[in-house]
């Protein structure tokens, strides 16, 4: 069976951090599970692993309220790398607010697969991650 | 002396005779041979014999007009002629030409008197009585007229000169006509002189006067003088001045009924500012009696302060710089305060351009100008709670995020958890999982404490406002934090401008403990500390300034997040990102705001602007 390689979870709250890894676990679905705690660090883990494809995920899901470096900070430093060719990576913003303002600002980034709002039960998990298994 | 020449010379009687005549004479025969003249003539052409006999001296220019006539030879009586005669230099001769006829000649004869003296004074005569009046005639009480004198400016149309020796009714209308034989009869009865102003005698219609004298020269005989002389110019001016004095006597009426009636305050003024008089308007404006302000000057009305100004404009009236001017000043009311006066002063005029006096108008505005600061005050409360309310709409968004990102994210973990949890069989997993969240809850109650501090301040407006020492409140908060200012050796600086700031004490001294203790946190370890803290007056805001030398926050990146709530952007210092939220909010309580100025690796300054139309509005309550 497939299996996703790499997924990034960029969120500061650790309870939710907790919860998607025991989701990931549980569905048997994903490889590898990163998770970073701001923005910061997970843009300085793309960018070294820039020449691995490999190390890089297929998929971010990305929280939006961030010490250091927010979600939206991330997304405007994130557009400028240059992935290695044939390389996708959907991100998914992930946010607990339900504010008209966010979701424009969402609108800011197309490559965005997506806007997710908190909480996000099993269920939304296994139908992205299916979405993204090769056929 | 020279004989008079006749015809026949051994005739001595008629040469004689014709020697004697005053008139001069001269004859000619048929072959317009000079055949006979008296000394006269050589007298009154100022000629030599020689001259009278030679007949081309008669026919040269020198003859002049009466060598015209000698040739003519033409029958005339008392023709007027110029006659150029040497050394005069006029000369006038009454002259009459005849033919000579006897039995065996005819011949021609010219005799001549010299009336240039009779001339002058008949045309002196003329020009002075024609000076007198345009026309004067000289008539019976029949109204034959005699004589016509007339100046050339006449200009009532009749043919007087032909008139002469006729009766002149002839001439007049019937209404003029009747109007004359009135006159005359007056005249003969009274014996006196009679004027009468006719209008349009001659029924022209048109606007022309005539003013006709007569009077009888002596009773003995029956004439009578007339005169009549255009009174047109003089009628017509005599009605302006009619219609101009009328307009003055209804203008001073008008003036009157304005002065005594008018609601406004009216007095007229010297130019040393005594009242010559007032209207009761401006009596019961000012509330004096009439006595009263007539003992006073204007200058002991005026309010001290404004006297300079009152001074000026009136001695720019003085100048004639201006005419007049409008002014608002306090004037003192008779019961001893002052009430705000709108006035506006003019100069009255002479007609030799010098100023009679000054008129002076008042309205008592004190009323107005409580409104007006009434109406002020209320705009600048209104700015004031308008800038606030702009504040506490930012509070309020900035709150909502706390609640969307803060509150509702570790919530929906927890929801998340409790779906999560029957799945988990491991102990050890459950474990981690409780206190995950325990954790969550933990935050959310911290944030919950969070914003009830904040709605807190936002509640607490009413915090009384006291006199704070920046100086002695720096001095002591930086006592206070004496072991880390020891550790890294910072040094502290104030320039305190403003030194003294009224506000909330408790607010002011949280502001600066963050200030301070976020310069004395985010330091470089190579630098030794240097805090700046200053006040200044900027505009209608007064700036606290707290500036260090730290490592700066790179604002391009964090500029919109700095103040946020639970925000970080230094890794390995301690910070929750609550202080400068905290601090934010509590200057946005009173209208202030918070701004800052950094460049990473040199050092931030920190800028509070306190709002002073909210601290007035406050000191006003």
């Amino acid at each position: 069976m497939n299996k996703i390689k790499n997924v990034c979870v960029v969120d500061d709250d650790e309870l939710f951090q907790f919860v998607m890894r025991q989701h990931f676990e549980r569905l048997e679905l994903v490889e590898k599970i990163h998770k970073f705690t701001d923005g910061e660090q997970a843009l300085n883990y793309i960018k070294q692993n820039l020449n691995e494809a490999d190390h890089l995920p297929d998929l971010i899901l990305l929280d939006v309220n961030m010490p250091y470096m927010d979600g939206w900070q991330f997304l405007r430093e994130y557009v400028k790398l240059t992935l290695p060719a044939g390389k996708q990576i959907k991100v998914y913003v992930l946010t607990s607010s339900t504010h008209e303002s966010d979701l424009q600002k969402a609108k800011e980034f197309p490559s965005l697969a997506g806007y997710l709002v908190k909480p996000i039960g099993k269920n939304i998990i296994k139908e992205i991650l299916t979405e993204l298994l090769p056929a | 002396m020279v004989q008079a020449k006749t015809f026949n010379p051994a005739n001595n009687w008629w040469g004689a005779i014709a020697a004697a005549f005053e008139d001069g004479y001269i004859a000619i025969n048929q072959a317009d041979q000079i055949v006979a003249f008296n000394p006269s003539a050589l007298e009154i052409l100022q000629i030599s014999e020689a001259q009278m006999e030679d007949p081309d001296w008669w026919k040269s220019p020198s003859a002049g007009a009466l060598g015209r006539l000698l040739q003519e030879q033409k029958e005339f009586v008392g023709l007027k002629i110029r006659q150029d005669v040497p050394h005069k230099k006029d000369c006038w001769l009454h002259v009459t030409g005849k033919a000579l006829h006897t039995s065996t000649e005819t011949g021609y004869i010219l005799t001549f008197r010299d009336v240039t003296g009779y001339l002058e004074i008949n045309r002196s005569l003329n020009t002075i009585i024609s000076s007198l009046d345009d026309i004067i005639l000289e008539m019976t009480i029949d109204g034959i007229i005699l004589h016509v004198w007339m100046n050339r400016s006449a200009r009532l149309t009749l043919p007087w000169m032909e008139m002469q020796g006729k009766s002149a009714y002839h001439y007049m209308p019937d209404r003029l006509k009747k109007e004359i034989q009135q006159l005359i009869r007056e005249v003969v009865i009274s014996g006196k002189e009679v004027v009468r102003v006719l209008q349009d005698p001659l029924d022209g219609d048109q606007q022309v006067w005539y003013r006709i004298r007569l009077l009888r020269p002596g009773t003995a005989n029956n004439t009578i003088i007339l005169s009549i002389h255009d009174v047109t110019a003089e009628n017509k001016a005599n009605q302006e001045l009619k219609e101009a004095r009328n307009q003055l006597e209804d203008s001073q009426q008008v003036f009157k009924s304005v002065f005594d009636y008018s609601p406004t305050g009216i007095a007229l003024l010297s130019l040393d500012g005594q009242w010559l008089d007032v209207n009761s308007s401006l009596l019961d404006t000012l509330g004096y009696t009439h006595e009263e302000i007539s003992a006073m000057s204007v200058r002991d009305l005026i309010h001290p302060d404004d006297l300079d100004t009152a001074i000026a404009q009136i001695q720019q009236i003085t100048d004639r710089k201006i005419n007049s001017y409008r002014a608002e000043r306090r004037y003192l009311h008779h019961d001893g305060h002052y009430i705000y006066i709108y006035l506006a002063c003019s100069a009255m005029l002479n007609p030799d351009e010098t100023i009679r006096y000054l008129i002076l108008q008042m309205i008592d505005v004190t009323e107005l100008k409580h409104l007006d600061s009434e109406a002020r005050k209320k705009n600048i409360i209104l700015h004031a709670t308008s800038i606030d309310l702009q504040q506490k709409i930012k509070q309020l968004f900035e709150l909502n995020q706390i609640i969307a990102h803060n509150l509702r994210g570790p919530a929906t973990a927890l929801i998340s958890s409790v779906e999560l949890l029957p799945e988990l069989n491991n102990m050890q997993e459950q474990h981690n999982l409780f206190n995950h969240m325990k954790n969550s809850a933990n935050s959310i109650i911290n944030t919950l404490n969070d914003l009830k501090e904040v709605l807190a301040q936002h509640a607490n407006t009413d915090l009384p406002f006291t006199q704070c020492d920046l100086e002695d409140i720096t001095s002591k908060l930086w006592s206070s934090l004496n072991p880390q200012v020891v550790e890294k050796n910072a040094q502290l600086k104030m320039h305190f401008q403003i030194p003294v700031l009224l506000y909330s004490r408790p607010y002011l001294e949280n502001i600066l403990f963050h200030l301070i203790n976020n310069a004395l946190t985010y330091t470089r370890p190579e630098a030794p500390p240097e805090i700046t803290i200053g006040t200044w007056q900027e505009d209608d805001q007064i700036v606290l300034m707290v500036r260090d030398n730290g490592i700066g926050i790179d604002l391009q990146k964090h500029g919109e997040q700095l103040f946020r709530y639970k925000k970080k952007f230094h890794r390995g210092y301690e910070s929750n990102g609550v202080g400068l939220f905290m601090v934010r909010n509590q200057i946005r309580t009173f209208g202030g705001s918070l701004d800052v100025k950094s460049e990473v690796g040199k050092g931030s300054s920190f800028f509070v602007y306190f709002n002073n139309r909210v601290l007035i509005t406050k000191e006003d309550e």
